[in-house]
């Protein structure tokens, strides 16, 4: 890819990049760290990358880049494991939106991550196996247990909300 | 025999009444020499004994780890349905039992909602991430800084920085060498063509007004070698001057509109505020005329060097952090401009 397309892909893409980052990091300094390094190793890296497959190897590279941080930062203790979903239920919640966030936060790391892609950037099994290493029935399932625990969320809250 | 090292056996045995006389006695007579330990006898005494009988267990139910909920069937078809993986039997399927169980739909509503929608999230910083130039055109670039920052100093430099006074005829040397260029990227290719552009241009000069010739020189020598005399007649040593222009790190060409009033500019950021296109015009000229004029002989270069010029005389501003350095000794003075960190011009003068 040339200079033209690389500060293009800026245009197109930091925004929906860094908007995958921070949602699985929360913080937004360190998101942004983590969307310049993508973008200095797509620089670094730009005449070996075809610029038609710029966003999946933007979000591949954000997804590990970003995993090495976590990992870093020792957050990822039980990255397969679900979470507990006893978590207060006392917050106000003023939309759907909000609450789906808040479920969202309940989920396992990976799940979390495969419906971002999936949802948010509208991503097929095969891609986002592509971006997380994973096999298309490994995708399919976890967004499935994804949906099935954000649901139960839902469900749950509009229990406690009356 | 009882010591600190083997007490605890015996206090449990004490406790639960295991000993003989004879040790009890001798563990009564180990705690008035250990007083110390007579708490840690009571306390051993205070801790519940728990008591299993035969046919009792405990509990350990609490250790098990929380199974994951598998979907059934029906949620399989619900989540399918809002993921679009259903067969067209499979949707048949899911329709017939909402038909019959229309409370579900419900249930399948509950599901559609975990769909996110995407927000709208900014990245503010995207211009700080966009590059401005590609290796292939560095030497280029390069070289038309190089070119620029010549033509700037072949005209202002020896102005000392207070006067335009181009210099008019010429009858002196100079050499002037680009240095090697180093940057963080693409080292290897840009060693490659970072190649010395050694131009030397034998530039015959006087000012006109500032010397005489030397009366003893016949004409021919005179075109050749030609010896000044100032004003007084006083005779002054030939001088072999050297421009090197060295760039260091990354290169953003932000340099050009070095100006005669320069320094003025520097001591009165006012002035540069308000001088600025006045400069960057005598900068795009005299880049230009330079370019033109002086390359010869080498016609592609100068179109590139000279749209670049046109170009950055254009765009750039001027630079605020630019500093001049002298040094002298017997044998040479040594001017140094730095610009930043981006580059430094050495005008070398052996006398």
């Amino acid at each position: 890819m040339n200079v033209k397309e690389y500060n293009s892909s800026i245009d197109l893409y930091a925004d929906n990049l860094y908007r995958f980052v921070v949602k699985n990091m929360k913080n937004s300094e360190k998101a942004q760290d983590v969307v310049q390094d993508v973008f200095e190793k797509v620089w670094k890296k730009r005449k070996d990358i075809d610029a038609e497959k710029i966003k999946s190897y933007l979000f591949t590279a954000a997804y590990h880049t970003m995993l090495d941080v976590l990992k870093k930062e020792k957050r990822i203790t039980n990255f397969e494991s679900e979470r507990d979903f006893e978590k207060s239920h006392t917050e106000a919640y003023s939309g759907i939106n909000e609450i789906l966030e808040a479920a969202l936060e309940t989920l396992p790391e990976i799940q979390k991550n495969v419906i971002l892609l999936r949802d948010y950037e509208g991503y097929s099994y095969e891609e986002i196996g592509e971006i997380t290493n994973l096999k298309n029935s490994q995708v399919k399932v976890y967004i499935y247990r994804a949906r099935k625990s954000l649901q139960k969320y839902l469900v749950s809250i509009e229990t406690v909300l009356g | 025999m009882i010591t600190r090292e083997n007490y605890e056996v015996y206090f449990i045995d004490y406790l639960e009444g295991n000993l003989s006389d004879d040790k009890i006695a001798l563990i009564e007579n180990f705690l008035d020499k250990n007083p110390d330990l007579k708490t840690e006898l009571t306390e051993f005494s205070s801790t519940p004994i728990i008591e299993i009988g035969e046919h009792e267990s405990i509990d350990f139910s609490y250790l098990k780890k929380k199974e994951r909920s598998e979907l059934t069937a029906l949620e399989n078809l619900f989540i399918g349905k809002i993921e679009g993986d259903l067969t067209v039997s499979e949707l048949d399927e899911l329709n017939s039992h909402l038909t019959k169980f229309p409370e579900q739909e419900k249930v399948l509503a509950s599901f559609e909602m975990t769909k996110l929608t995407p927000q709208t999230i900014i990245f503010s910083d995207k211009q700080s991430l966009k590059r401005s130039k590609s290796i292939g055109f560095y030497y280029y670039l390069t070289s038309g800084v190089a070119a620029c920052i010549l033509a700037l100093l072949y005209f202002n430099l020896t102005t000392t920085g207070e006067q335009i006074t181009p210099y008019v005829a010429e009858k002196n040397s100079y050499e002037i060498e680009l240095a090697p260029i180093k940057t963080q990227e693409g080292d290897n290719k840009i060693k490659a063509e970072s190649e010395q552009l050694l131009v030397e241009k034998r530039i015959r000069r006087e000012k006109a007004n500032t010397f005489i010739e030397n009366p003893t020189e016949t004409g021919n020598e005179r075109a050749n070698e030609p010896i000044l005399v100032k004003k007084e007649k006083e005779i002054i040593p030939k001088m072999e001057e050297t421009l090197e222009i060295e760039m260091k790190e990354k290169v953003e060409p932000e340099l050009i509109a070095i100006n005669p009033p320069v320094k003025e500019i520097i001591e009165n950021p006012e002035l540069e505020r308000t001088e600025t296109k006045a400069i960057k015009t005598y900068a795009k000229e005299k880049a230009i005329s330079f370019l033109e004029e002086k390359i010869t002989g080498k016609e592609d270069k100068s179109q590139t060097l000279f749209a670049f010029a046109e170009q950055k005389a254009k765009e750039i501003p001027v630079p605020k952090f630019i500093k001049i350095e002298e040094q002298k000794s017997n044998k040479q003075q040594v001017k140094t401009i730095k610009i930043g960190n981006l580059f430094s011009i050495k005008r070398k003068t052996r006398i």
